[in-house]
């Protein structure tokens, strides 16, 4: 076991590869902060000419949603595409191939900073940009409005600049949460097997296959469902069920390119 | 300590670089691996590297399989490519992220090399010096390494004068009956009086695997005005020949290693045949 997995050659190879990755990685989050600011700044500057109507409050931050899951798909590809690039230039490869420690071990570091350390400073990245700015407007516009409700008798509160950690997330949408892991495997697996391009490599063979998926499914359910009833409600009926398979198909299919991603790994040659 | 049997190997199936290709290398050695651009010699050293795959053979490097890549036999393993990469960092950082994977590193001795070697380590970045001092760097950080196989592609490509007769002490000074070192090169000269063994590779195959003392015995290194009869092979030179002969006279002569491997080129059968009988002759 000492010869695949040692600890302390895991925490060796870790800072060794902050040596090379970490500054290319500070200036990564960097980037990132800065799209964060930017699009926060522009959000902030348009509530201003338009007076800070109410309109405009309720609107100011409903681009949060989707700025997070598209650059935190964007972040995590583009870190595992890149990670092992090294692999595709000799001066490099050489070095690496040879380093004294276990596939294994070289593995577990790619996938510590391709998704554990990436996941954490994405979100801190994001949710910091996201507490300053909010305390900003929360400081200087009127956060929230009260209302009166027939139904129940009560006064209800609305906050209209919630922090973005503190908003309430529908429970179907953690069910897709091994989506940015499934997408992080398959750009590591592109990084070790392509030897240049990783990333535009990974990203289009991906597009691609995607598209004739879906083609090829469209075909196939068209075919057993043309002209068709559905006659009983079966445990797909339910939307939740459906996102429950394929969130477990997903953990699988992940664990399963991860697990192609290691037998490059340790075919790879230079 | 590295056994290749049967070796084939090609990047290309319509051309094979290897074909059953064998080969026996000791401890306490320094070979020369000779040949010409595209024999083969960077692939032999990465075959036995465990950088690439044999199609078909084996090879056991201190009795593991190299391409398993195995810790135990990469901490014994220091490969000094051509072409490398060093990061945009101090000496220091560079040494505390990598000399703990290799049990033995010596770091006094990794200093002693960097002073012998004279290479600015405390003003500049490694990636920011130039390709001599890289190198010399690089073959430093391998040698501290203390690893028993040492290999080298064109150790010598980009060191000055000085530095390569520091790189010949150096080498010859760290030589121990456990450590085996090969070098590859198509500048022999730059391995006089360092190598002990020369292997020559030629048409996929190792067409000469001598040791020094071999060759000197089997054959004379001379200077001639006129080529005698006995001449086995002769290139022009200033106010004569350059000549290898048969030595049947036990008689002293430096081996020229840059005559000896064109030598080997282009008479390989015959001078093949001629040190075998020598060889056998006197070892029989």
């Amino acid at each position: 076991m000492n010869n695949t997995l040692n600890s302390n050659r895991l925490g060796m190879l870790i800072q060794r590869q902050w040596i090379e990755f970490g500054k290319i990685y500070l200036m990564s989050l960097a980037v990132l902060a800065g799209i964060f600011i930017a699009f926060y700044g522009y959000s902030i500057y348009n509530v201003y000419r338009q007076n800070a109507d109410n309109h405009a409050l309720q609107s100011m931050l409903s681009f949060r949603p989707y700025l997070f899951v598209f650059m935190s798909l964007l972040f995590i590809t583009i870190i595992s595409g890149t990670y092992f690039s090294n692999l595709g230039q000799k001066p490099k490869a050489i070095f690496e191939l040879l380093l004294p420690a276990s596939k294994l071990e070289k593995f577990f570091v790619a996938i510590f900073y391709t998704t554990i350390l990436t996941t954490v400073s994405y979100l801190l990245v994001f949710f910091l940009v996201d507490l300053g700015f909010v305390s900003y407007i929360r400081s200087n516009f009127s956060s929230s409005y009260s209302y009166f409700d027939q139904e129940s008798g009560r006064e209800v509160v609305v906050d209209q600049l919630m922090f973005f950690y503190k908003q309430e997330i529908n429970s179907k949408v953690y069910l897709m949460t091994f989506l940015p892991y499934l997408l992080s495997a398959l750009f590591l697996l592109g990084s070790i097997m392509f030897t240049k391009f990783q990333y535009i490599k990974s990203a289009v063979l991906l597009t691609v296959y995607i598209l004739l998926y879906i083609l090829f499914m469209l075909k196939v359910i068209q075919f057993f469902t043309q002209d068709t009833i559905r006659i009983s409600e079966g445990v797909f009926s339910e939307e939740v069920n459906i996102l429950r398979v394929i969130c477990g198909l997903g953990v699988l299919v992940t664990v399963a390119v991860w697990g192609i991603g290691y037998l490059r790994l340790k075919e790879k040659e230079v | 300590m590295i056994t290749i049997k049967n070796l084939n190997f090609s990047y290309s199936k319509s051309r094979p670089l290897f074909k059953n290709l064998d080969l026996n290398l000791q401890g306490g050695r320094i070979y020369g691996l000779l040949g010409k651009n595209g024999a083969g010699k960077s692939t032999l050293l990465k075959n036995i590297a465990g950088l690439v795959y044999p199609q078909e053979g084996s090879i056991a490097v201190l009795g593991k399989d190299p391409t398993q890549r195995l810790v135990e036999t990469l901490q014994q393993i220091s490969f000094i490519p051509e072409e490398f990469h060093l990061p945009a960092v101090k000496s220091d950082a560079f040494v505390k992220a990598n000399s703990g994977f290799y049990p033995d590193f010596d770091h006094s001795y990794f200093k002693e090399l960097i002073q012998e070697f004279a290479i600015p380590v405390h003003e500049q970045r490694l990636a920011d010096m130039s390709y001599g001092q890289k190198k010399k760097y690089i073959i430093s950080f391998g040698l501290a390494s203390r690893t028993k196989l040492i290999i080298m592609d064109e150790p010598t490509n980009g060191l000055d004068i000085p530095s390569k007769a520091q790189f010949r002490k150096v080498m010859a000074s760290a030589l121990t009956d456990d450590r085996c070192f090969i070098i590859s090169t198509h500048q022999v000269r730059d391995l006089d009086n360092l190598i002990d063994t020369v292997i020559v590779l030629n048409d996929r195959k190792v067409v000469m695997n001598a040791t020094i003392d071999q060759l000197a015995n089997s054959f004379l290194f001379r200077k001639m005005v006129e080529l005698p009869s006995t001449v086995i092979y002769a290139e022009q030179a200033m106010g004569g020949y350059n000549t290898i002969s048969v030595n049947s006279g036990d008689e002293d002569s430096k081996v020229d290693l840059e005559l000896l491997f064109n030598a080997v080129l282009e008479q390989k059968i015959q001078f093949e045949n001629l040190l075998n009988t020598s060889y056998n002759e006197q070892y029989a």
